[in-house]
């Protein structure tokens, strides 16, 4: 929660339903949604990843050399643009979350609220998944617009949704984990991003055959191999069963990223940074 | 005076020579042309389809010859009737390389290829057999099949103009909300 929402709303909103344990969680999530949406950052966000996605759309529909395959392709470049900013946009939320709410000063605040620092987690990791959300709403008319000439719209918007949610629920938790343990929030961000940067760059390397590390590693990075889901059902026409282990690691992740907020999910919250620091 | 060769040294000169000959002489013996030995025929001479959909034509390699073939390959190719279509064949089939074992004299192999349309227009596809054995490969002439004549229709959705709408409309809708959004944000009371 961000200072300009001010103590009063803490102790106003939080005490009632906090009080009732598991429900405070939703509170956490309804205040940092609105922080996010209404006074933050995230229509900004949108605006942009609208705009990229206008620019895509745009360019594939004026190419008229395109052949049947090559529109199959563009449906599944937009999804994986689509799943990758969104995902950025997530994770940039989320690397912010407990760093971010320190350096401006308003974390003591908000440890004060009786609410559990679990609760603080949760909610905060859901309000930076709403920018997951939203970005998958927006891509939805662009992969109507580029798939329906090839009947791919429903089965694009599934995949998408699927395999965003996965990468998104992961690495937003992998943000927090970063965010709480950073000394600064210029830190959070920059190793957050710099992750994501290295978990996606293999995707844009040449689809040449592997030997069989190339192919533990493509199988092990979660967005690695959900792009190459993406690709197998979408491009190559496989069925949905058909490449299921590509899901592999982006489930684990996600497993891993619930399992760390159940857990040790009430140490992420801390007032100073640092890996030491309690 | 040159010395004369010796009876020995030529006998062991020509037999080296023969040998060194004789597996040239059994690979030439082996590699009768293909096209002789082999033939190759589709299930169809025309078809018509729609972009984007599939089909799976049928061929057949038959050996009428009285010797047996050795290993052969058999390639796939699609080849458009008109210069303003661009085809690259690997969009169309997957698989576009089948191995063939020997053939035994009157036997024959079915092979299916799965195409899929990818282009509209007119576009010719064959089969072409080629020698695969370590001894016959490089030989020829290949073993083609007659052309199948495929006519695909056009089903093109994806247009600038089509899009055009979308692509302005979701900014634009977003800028809007945007700034309602942060002007009653702003606004005072």
């Amino acid at each position: 929660m961000t200072a300009d929402v001010g103590d009063e709303a803490r102790t106003v909103h939080a005490p009632a339903e906090a009080r009732r344990g598991d429900a405070s969680w939703r509170v956490v999530a309804g205040q940092e949604t609105r922080d996010l949406w209404i006074s933050g950052r995230g229509p900004v966000l949108l605006f942009g990843f609208s705009l990229l996605m206008s620019v895509v759309t745009y360019l594939a529909a004026s190419n008229s050399a395109l052949n049947f395959l090559e529109q199959r392709e563009t449906v599944n470049l937009a999804v994986q643009i689509a799943v990758t900013v969104g995902v950025l946009v997530t994770l940039i939320a989320s690397a912010d979350a407990i760093s971010g709410e320190r350096e401006r000063g308003t974390l003591e605040n908000l440890l004060l609220t009786p609410v559990s620092r679990r609760a603080i987690a949760v909610g905060k990791l859901t309000a930076a998944l709403s920018l997951w959300f939203a970005a998958f709403l927006v891509s939805v008319p662009y992969v109507w617009v580029l798939g329906r000439g090839v009947s791919l719209v429903a089965e694009a918007l599934l995949l998408s949704l699927l395999v965003g949610t996965l990468l998104a629920v992961g690495l937003a938790v992998l943000g927090l984990l970063v965010s709480s343990v950073s000394s600064s929030n210029k830190l959070s961000l920059s190793v957050s991003l710099f992750l994501l940067l290295a978990l996606f760059t293999p995707t844009q390397l040449p689809a040449l055959p592997q030997g069989w590390f190339g192919t533990l590693l493509g199988r092990l990075n979660p967005v690695d191999a959900g792009m190459n889901y993406l690709d197998a059902v979408l491009v190559a026409g496989h069925g949905w069963t058909a490449d299921l282990f590509w899901l592999v690691s982006p489930v684990v992740l996600a497993v891993v990223a619930g399992g760390v907020l159940i857990g040790p999910g009430s140490r992420m919250v801390r007032l100073f940074g640092g890996v030491r620091a309690r | 005076m040159r010395p004369m060769l010796p009876v020995g040294g030529t006998l062991v000169a020509l037999t080296a020579l023969l040998a060194l000959a004789a597996p040239i002489a059994a690979a030439r013996a082996v590699a009768a042309p293909l096209v002789d030995a082999i033939e190759v025929s589709l299930d169809r001479s025309r078809h018509s389809t729609a972009v984007g959909d599939r089909f799976v034509l049928r061929s057949l390699v038959s050996n009428p010859g009285p010797s047996a073939t050795d290993r052969l390959i058999a390639h796939l190719n699609v080849a458009s009737l008109t210069s303003e279509v661009y085809v690259d064949p690997e969009d169309w089939s997957a698989e576009r390389t089948q191995e063939v074992q020997a053939l035994a004299p009157g036997a024959s192999a079915e092979l299916d290829w799965e195409l899929q349309a990818v282009n509209a227009g007119s576009f010719a596809v064959y089969v072409v057999v080629l020698p695969g054995g370590a001894a016959t490969a490089g030989t020829g002439p290949l073993a083609v099949s007659p052309p199948l004549h495929l006519r695909v229709a056009g089903r093109r959705t994806l247009n600038a103009g089509g899009a055009l709408p979308v692509v302005l409309a979701v900014p634009l809708l977003l800028a809007a909300l945007t700034v309602v959004a942060r002007s009653r944000i702003g606004r005072p009371g």
